[in-house]
């Protein structure tokens, strides 16, 4: 696929839903008021129900406190609305019974756990926690952008990953010229979410010498790690993805405090797959 | 004629399943790990999720 190409399928990617956009834009704003992001977003009922629904989960440690977009909005503030918005946005961007080759389903499920496991690391090493939960929640979507739009190639990686018992980003890229992760990248960048989140998604799998994935986006892959290794306990066909070079020490983790975050790690995921 | 002894059949023990579980632990963990990086590191933390997953055996399927 080459760069004009890559293009045309951007462009023609589903679009955030329009509350979403202009809350956003608000949020943006430099005169931003929270009874302004509070009117646009009660417009949109359902996605106010998911937004509350998100904000009281296991992942932000505030269930059942948050009855209202007001609340929300204070509890967490205008910066944390807006990424949640974003992952909402995202999933009603590529709804969860609109599969093609890829169970949606259990992407999001992964997204969600990986988001969380990301807010969790985050606030125990003091980064900021929403832009981890978005960078997680956001990390695959390159995926489901492949699974939109390209599913005849999609299948071809498939069979050459299955063929050469490689990583589905390596098997992407020999069949699309680039992997989940750039391509979700440049989504990201197409619906305007912060440069901090889209450098994180771009980076995850960067394995490249020279690759100067950013903290954030090390926090990512080490998270989206964590999660394959605590499915090997469930699962036969996990392959833990590479560790990016240096990862831990750049987000200043040691394997002894990974030990003793896993169990609760664990709980967070098993709480949270059995509410999705 | 006395009849001949019916086999006993052992119960299963504890010991049994842990071993069973062992074994399809040490199996999921082998594959998991086949492609990562073979360094310091990643011993370490293969040591760290295989007793992880020891103490936590009931939960294994």
């Amino acid at each position: 696929m080459n760069a004009m190409q890559l293009d045309e399928v951007i462009c023609h990617l589903p679009v955030l839903p329009h509350v979403v956009q202009r809350a956003i834009e608000v949020i943006d704003s430099d005169d931003v008021s929270q009874n302004e992001v509070v009117d646009i977003l009660s417009k949109d009922p359902g996605l106010v129900t998911q937004l509350l629904g998100l904000a009281n989960s296991p992942f932000y440690g505030l269930s059942g406190k948050v009855l209202s977009i007001q609340k929300a909005c204070v509890i967490l503030g205008l910066h944390s609305i807006r990424n949640t918005l974003l992952g909402l946005g995202a999933m009603h961007a590529f709804p969860v019974d609109q599969g093609n080759v890829y169970d949606r389903k259990a992407l999001w499920q992964h997204a969600h756990s990986v988001a969380g496991i990301a807010r969790f690391l985050a606030s125990r090493i003091g980064m900021e926690e929403g832009s981890a939960f978005t960078a997680g929640l956001l990390h695959d979507i390159g995926e489901l952008v492949f699974d939109d739009c390209c599913h005849d190639r999609l299948h071809e990686a498939l069979q050459y990953q299955q063929d050469n018992d490689c990583y589905g980003f390596e098997a992407e890229r020999e069949a699309f010229g680039i992997d989940h992760a750039m391509l979700g990248a440049k989504l990201a960048q197409h619906w305007k979410v912060p440069a901090v989140v889209v450098n994180a998604i771009g980076g995850h799998h960067a394995m490249e010498p020279g690759s100067d994935t950013t903290q954030l986006g090390c926090l990512v892959n080490v998270s989206d790690f964590i999660w394959y290794a605590l499915q090997i306990s469930k699962r036969d066909d996990i392959l833990l993805p590479p560790l990016l070079v240096n990862c831990l020490a750049r987000i200043e983790v040691k394997w002894s405090q990974i030990r003793d975050w896993l169990p609760e790690i664990d709980a967070l995921i098993q709480n949270n797959i059995s509410r999705l | 004629m006395n009849k001949p002894d019916a086999p006993v059949e052992r119960a299963t023990t504890a010991t049994d399943t842990n071993s069973k579980t062992d074994e399809v632990l040490a199996r999921r963990i082998d594959r998991a790990f086949r492609k990562v990086q073979d360094n310091k590191d990643m011993s370490v933390f293969r040591l760290i999720l295989s007793e992880y997953y020891r103490a936590s055996r009931p939960r294994i399927r």
